[in-house]
């Protein structure tokens, strides 16, 4: 799940890659340009990523039902070879995602992308773990973009 | 007094796509067509001029003429091919596929057991494609060419959109065509009497209204075949020599589709070195939901930023035996 908690409107969205696998929404991805998939980064990335996220059009069954949870798989799940949307992350943005690991975590830290999760960083890196949200009751990291890298 | 005029023109069906097509391809308007032509033209220098469009009146034009003309014309090949349908925009559907009759009767002794058998059902999905138009047009452009621009823009967004889905479609077509008796192979560039008459077997079989589809660079090397004009009566010969093209192959008629008729990126409409056979219907192909257009004036950068969104589609092929075609290597 991605949340946009404060972010700066009217940027574009790459819609141009497929998942190279399956993957989540919030998670951070890297483009492959030759095979033009969205990839997710196993080592630490801390630059050059975007957050995935997609449009919440039900499919299947889900189409019977009016009312969904955001959060329902359907939402949130994206199969391999399935379009995405690529949000570019600004400074000064900050984002929610439950794609994160807490072990180590405390507000303030640096983080950096391992297996497209924000994890706690050990390089210098730009993206701030600024807490936990709760979103009706999930649970989100915060992810702000600094203007300056932090080091843990 | 500009907007009302333009509105009222807006209502009625069809009139300024016609218009911007006639504008666009320069052909002679009619008064009444040239006076349409001129109000545009002022609208849209206004727009440009002052940076403004209020009513969102490019985007309503847009969506008009696009929505009339492409996401809902009533292609007639496709026709031909596909159970053509809508489906909302928040609907999905499977088809069935009638099951097949898998009991098996064996022989046996009277008083006993044999083997159960059973017959089982399978639903097909129909693969969902959705596709989207981007361009932008500066106020200057507005200014100087006036409603030229404009109509341009839904010319082209429309032949893009249609290309697209009309090439995607035929392309998984062929794909799905993979060996048996629907696949006849010729090593060479041009056909042969041999393939010729295994296609039109093959579907005249299924149909008597077997249609055959090719570029046209094959239907006029059919009319050229090696041993081919000892075969054709005076009739056939003199029409041959006079349109350069055949147009029926026995039983079945031959549609053609131009080689220089392009994609914007280049594609040919169908995919090249093939000659595909229609015996009938192959599935079901669904326009979803409808489509939309949304408009961004930037007057820092002075343009506005179009974006022709939702031309979602679905197709599901279950009767591929409808299909044959010949590859050439």
């Amino acid at each position: 799940m991605l949340r946009e908690l404060q972010t700066n409107g009217l940027k574009t969205a790459d819609a141009m890659y497929k998942a190279s696998e399956g993957m989540v929404t919030g998670m951070g991805v890297i483009k492959n340009r030759i095979d033009k998939t969205a990839d997710i980064p196993q080592n630490g990335t801390v630059e050059g990523f975007f957050f995935v996220n997609k449009q919440r059009v039900p499919t299947g069954l889900n189409c019977a039902r009016t009312d969904m949870s955001d959060y329902d798989e359907n939402f949130t799940k994206v199969a391999e070879n399935e379009f995405v949307d690529l949000y570019i992350p600004e400074v000064g943005e900050r984002y929610g995602t439950d794609q994160y690991v807490i072990d180590g975590l405390s507000k303030g830290d640096a983080l950096m992308i391992k297996g497209g999760k924000f994890v706690k960083a050990n390089v210098p890196s730009r993206l701030i773990y600024d807490g936990e949200y709760n979103d009706a009751g999930h649970i989100l990291a915060v992810v702000e973009i600094s203007g300056i890298e932090i080091t843990n | 007094m500009l907007k009302t005029e333009i509105a009222e023109l807006m209502k009625k069906d069809g009139v300024m796509y016609s218009v911007a097509q006639k504008v666009d391809y320069k052909l002679n308007l009619t008064a009444e067509e040239k006076e349409i032509a001129d109000t545009c033209d002022a609208w849209a220098k206004d727009i440009g001029e002052r940076g403004v469009d209020n009513d969102n009146e490019i985007a309503a034009y847009i969506k008009r003429t696009v929505t009339e003309e492409v996401y809902n014309a009533p292609d007639e090949l496709l026709d031909r091919v596909f159970d053509r349908g809508t489906v909302g925009e928040f609907d999905d559907y499977e088809a069935e596929k009638n099951a097949k009759n898998t009991l098996i009767a064996y022989e046996a002794a009277k008083g006993g057991n044999v083997d159960k058998s059973w017959i089982d059902f399978s639903a097909l999905t129909p693969k969902w494609k959705n596709r989207q138009v981007e361009t932008d047009i500066s106020y200057v452009d507005l200014r100087k060419n006036g409603f030229k621009s404009i109509a341009k823009l839904t010319t082209f967004a429309k032949e893009a959109l249609q290309n697209a889905l009309f090439y995607d479609v035929f392309g998984d077509t062929d794909a799905a065509i993979t060996g048996g008796d629907q696949l006849i192979s010729v090593s060479g560039s041009v056909p042969t009497i041999v393939a010729m008459d295994a296609l039109e077997l093959y579907l005249t079989e299924r149909n008597p209204d077997a249609l055959a589809v090719c570029l046209t660079k094959y239907a006029q090397a059919i009319g050229r075949m090696d041993g081919y004009h000892q075969y054709m009566s005076d009739k056939m010969k003199d029409d041959f020599n006079r349109y350069g093209i055949v147009e029926n192959f026995g039983k079945m008629g031959l549609a053609t589709i131009a080689s220089a008729h392009k994609q914007g990126n280049g594609d040919l409409l169908i995919p090249d070195k093939r000659i595909f056979g229609i015996a009938g219907k192959i599935g079901t192909l669904d326009m979803k939901g409808d489509l939309h257009v949304y408009e961004t004036l930037d007057n820092n950068k002075e343009a506005v930023n179009i974006k022709i969104a939702d031309f979602t589609y679905g197709y599901l092929i279950n009767k591929i035996e409808n299909v044959a075609k010949i590859v050439f290597s």
